[in-house]
């Protein structure tokens, strides 16, 4: 095992992470377990697959197009089906959404065939190198967006204004109606921008690796475990927690070999919830 | 009511002293206990008085085993209860009863009292069955014995608070405002239970704003400020230390002015007009036919028992609760079907029943969250000067955590921040609810400065004399139906308003098989 491999996982642990960004806000705010969260992941890579495909756009120039179209659906979906299902309970939500991340699952399969895809960029092939070390472009960069999101993110949570409203609508809906806070359209705007986040995080994804019609699963079962692991509702912790499941899942598959990565990242997973229930960096202010 | 024999039932307890040395508390910065030392002795029945934030509920839950201490010790008998969980401290024979009981909702009250018992693995299987055999006859609910929890009226429930501490095999009882919320007959009924508790040899010690609870419990109050013991002696001693009632009484002390009652105000147009109202939750009418009205400016209080549906009226008006039938006018403008963000934005304010603050935001971010949606920057700093002008008290603590201040300073945060939203009309349910009086005064200062700028109240109390007394007019609710409506002279009447409170509506009004008064007190424990 040596350092490139080491600080290739911390990276890939950046992408989860930016991966996580958006179940973590909305499991945050409307304390619901978005099961759709890798569909719009996934999503987003087929959409600006399609975009590189039909208009020859380079995956980054679609990018811009492919976040507002996924804000978009976020919105509507919250508006028009996630509103009317979580007033008749959290469980709704939770099996509704899966509903969707089932129906999401069939609807690429029979667009795009269960054949692998991936995203051609020249950052897919190209390294950094830094010291002894070389590092995956393309990684570098979903970390860097990863931070510079979550940081923009945190501090405008904790410090403006429509900050606190998404904080009081999250922590008291009906009491923040009597502000004059409209929380349906609070809900459905931090859906919406959970929607782009999902999106950003699916455009690199799809860069970074191949995809699949049901690669939604397992980036949701990452996202899930770094989520919980960093803290419900803590933005900065899904960022730590998602480094930390990169770093643990290299460092397994040095010591232990490929077979055993997944294994160890849900058995940190585990430790954590027995240890530390909160997360790791505790309860957010979400 | 007439249980004087059956209380007798519960069978005789020996406690031991509990002594508490140079107990301090601290919570961050905050020193909630500073170097408390207090002795209750076997069989006695002690009440813990005090301001909001002098650490009176901090006292008991430290005792309770809830809360370690910073410093000091704590003993009970020889047994220290020292790094103790709260279930140890249960098992030596500790209990802690709560303002508002927490019951398995959808436990019968035997299988509550079962768990209780059992719990606490108080004696053998064959006594526990009948401990709580005998705490239900004695906390008089063997009658709702398999009746779920959840359905039990307010008086039932704090019985069954009691009960489960009495089940869990307490010989010394911590009573944390079990009485609040309870008024007339209900209120005579808790106090003849706790004083057949403390009659028992079990000791008591109360932490209570209902003075009643007070005067006619205890043989001993200690008074607490700032988390200091600075009085201690019989009832009578206390009330006469000059200090105490300056720190404790306030204004409210016999004699006293009250606040003046406002000039009748002009015949305004009205503000808001209710017509007809019904409104409810599931198959439950919490509302039915109900008309009223507030003009600009007017100061209104709703009255009535638990249950009468007054924090419905307040949610049917801020929007929390749809109308099923009837109308509601705001400046003659349909505002029934618009939703509660949108009436809000109208000038409806809204300060709802156990203040909702929010907790994790800061004094200042409560305050501001209050704000219309569009107001300017400016706009908003001004009316937060404004706000800080009206409740001083809250500008040392702008910057602190909402979740930190003390009940008294949450209720004051939960009117600044609907003041915030520049309202016509203020909501206030429940202001003084569990608050010391003194605080309560000052609260009613700042309402008559409110109304001064031309804002409305509606007020929802229990503390009928105080709104009253600065009300233009009142309506007194029954089941969800309007007994009374008119001027709040008559009211103060006490033989009148308890026949408001539970008589049936007036000739039109009344609904079929109305039961006789009395009666209908009975039922309305167990109802609603």
């Amino acid at each position: 095992m040596n350092a490139t491999t080491i600080l290739n996982g911390l990276l890939m642990g950046g992408l989860y992470a930016l991966v996580a960004l958006g179940l973590s806000l909305v499991f945050g705010v409307l304390r619901l377990i978005n099961l759709a969260h890798g569909v719009l992941v996934v999503g987003a890579s087929y959409g600006a697959l399609e975009l590189t495909q039909l208009v020859h756009l380079g995956p980054f120039a679609a990018l811009p197009v492919v976040v507002v179209v996924a804000a978009c659906f976020g919105y509507g979906l919250q508006r028009l089906v996630l509103t009317n299902l979580l007033l008749k309970g959290t469980e709704a939500g939770i099996v509704g959404t899966f509903g969707l991340a089932v129906l999401g699952e069939a609807a690429f399969a029979s667009g795009f065939t269960s054949n692998g895809q991936s995203l051609s960029s020249s950052l897919a092939t190209a390294s950094i190198r830094i010291g002894g070390t070389t590092l995956e472009a393309v990684l570098v960069v979903a970390t860097a967006v990863a931070v510079a999101l979550t940081a923009v993110l945190a501090l405008g949570i904790s410090r403006t204004r429509a900050g606190s409203v998404l904080r009081a609508a999250a922590s008291d809906p009906a009491t923040a109606e009597l502000m004059g806070i409209d929380v349906r359209q609070v809900f459905a705007v931090a859906v919406a921008l959970a929607a782009a986040l999902a999106a950003v995080a699916g455009v690199l994804y799809g860069v970074a690796s191949s995809f699949t019609p049901t690669s939604d699963t397992s980036l949701l079962l990452i996202a899930v475990a770094v989520v919980v692991v960093g803290g419900v509702g803590n933005l900065t912790g899904t960022l730590v927690a998602g480094l930390a499941v990169g770093l643990v899942q290299a460092l397994s598959v040095g010591l232990f070999g490929g077979g055993y990565s997944d294994f160890t990242v849900y058995l940190l997973f585990f430790l954590v919830l027995v240890v530390r229930p909160t997360g790791l960096l505790g309860r957010g202010a979400l | 009511m007439t249980g004087g024999d059956r209380l007798a039932t519960l069978a005789p307890a020996t406690s031991e002293a509990l002594v508490l040395e140079h107990v301090t508390r601290r919570f961050g910065g905050v020193v909630a206990t500073d170097d408390l030392s207090l002795a209750v002795a076997p069989g006695e029945a002690v009440g813990v008085i005090g301001p909001n934030g002098a650490g009176k509920s901090t006292l008991l839950r430290l005792v309770a085993g809830v809360l370690q201490p910073s410093s000091g010790t704590i003993c009970y008998g020889d047994r220290s209860l020292r790094q103790l969980p709260p279930h140890d401290v249960n098992r030596l024979g500790v209990g802690l009863a709560n303002q508002i009981p927490c019951p398995f909702r959808a436990l019968t009250v035997e299988e509550n009292l079962r768990v209780a018992a059992t719990a606490s693995r108080a004696g053998r299987r064959s006594s526990q069955k009948g401990a709580v055999g005998e705490v239900l006859a004695a906390c008089q609910l063997d009658a709702l014995a398999r009746t779920p929890a959840g359905q039990l009226g307010l008086l039932d429930l704090k019985r069954l608070e009691l009960g489960r501490v009495l089940a869990s095999g307490a010989r010394t009882l911590l009573l944390d405002e079990v009485a609040a919320g309870l008024v007339g007959k209900e209120l005579t009924a808790a106090i003849e239970l706790i004083r057949a508790i403390h009659a028992s040899g079990r000791s008591l010690v109360i932490v209570e704003h209902v003075q009643r609870v007070i005067e006619e419990v205890v043989d001993r109050v200690v008074v607490l400020d700032w988390g200091r013991l600075i009085a201690d002696g019989t009832p009578g001693e206390v009330a006469s230390d000059p200090h105490v009632r300056k720190i404790y009484l306030g204004s409210t002390t016999e004699g006293a002015p009250r606040p003046a009652a406002p000039a009748p105000t002009p015949r305004a147009a009205p503000l808001l007009s209710i017509d007809g109202l019904t409104a409810g939750y599931g198959s439950l009418v919490a509302l039915s036919d109900v008309s009223c009205a507030i003009g600009e400016g007017q100061i209104v209080s709703v009255l009535g028992a638990n249950g009468a549906g007054k924090s419905t009226l307040a949610r049917a008006i801020s929007g929390h609760v749809p109308a099923r039938a009837g109308r509601i006018l705001w400046r003659d403008r349909p505002v029934t079907t618009l939703a509660a963000h949108e009436r809000a934005r109208l000038g409806i304010a809204h300060s709802p029943e156990g203040r909702r603050i929010f907790s994790e935001h800061t004094v200042r971010e409560n305050l501001l969250l209050g704000s219309p949606r569009r107001a300017s920057r400016a706009r908003r700093a001004d009316r937060l000067d404004w706000v800080l002008e009206v409740l001083p008290a809250l500008r040392r603590l702008a910057g602190r955590r909402a979740g930190m201040l003390s009940g008294g300073e949450q209720q004051m945060l939960a009117i600044g921040r609907a003041l915030m939203a520049e309202p016509s009309l203020l909501v206030c349910d429940e202001l003084s609810l569990g608050l010391a009086p003194a605080i309560v005064d000052s609260l009613y200062e700042t309402l008559l400065e409110v109304q001064r700028h031309g804002i409305a109240l509606l007020l929802i109390e229990q503390n009928t004399h105080r709104s009253l007394a600065i009300s233009g007019s009142a309506y007194v609710l029954h089941r969800g139906r309007v007994t009374y409506a008119g001027s709040p002279d008559p009211l103060l009447d006490e033989a009148f308003l308890a026949d408001r409170y539970f008589a049936a509506p007036g000739a039109g009004a009344v609904p079929p098989a109305e039961p006789p008064p009395g009666q209908v007190v009975a039922t309305s424990h167990g109802g609603s």
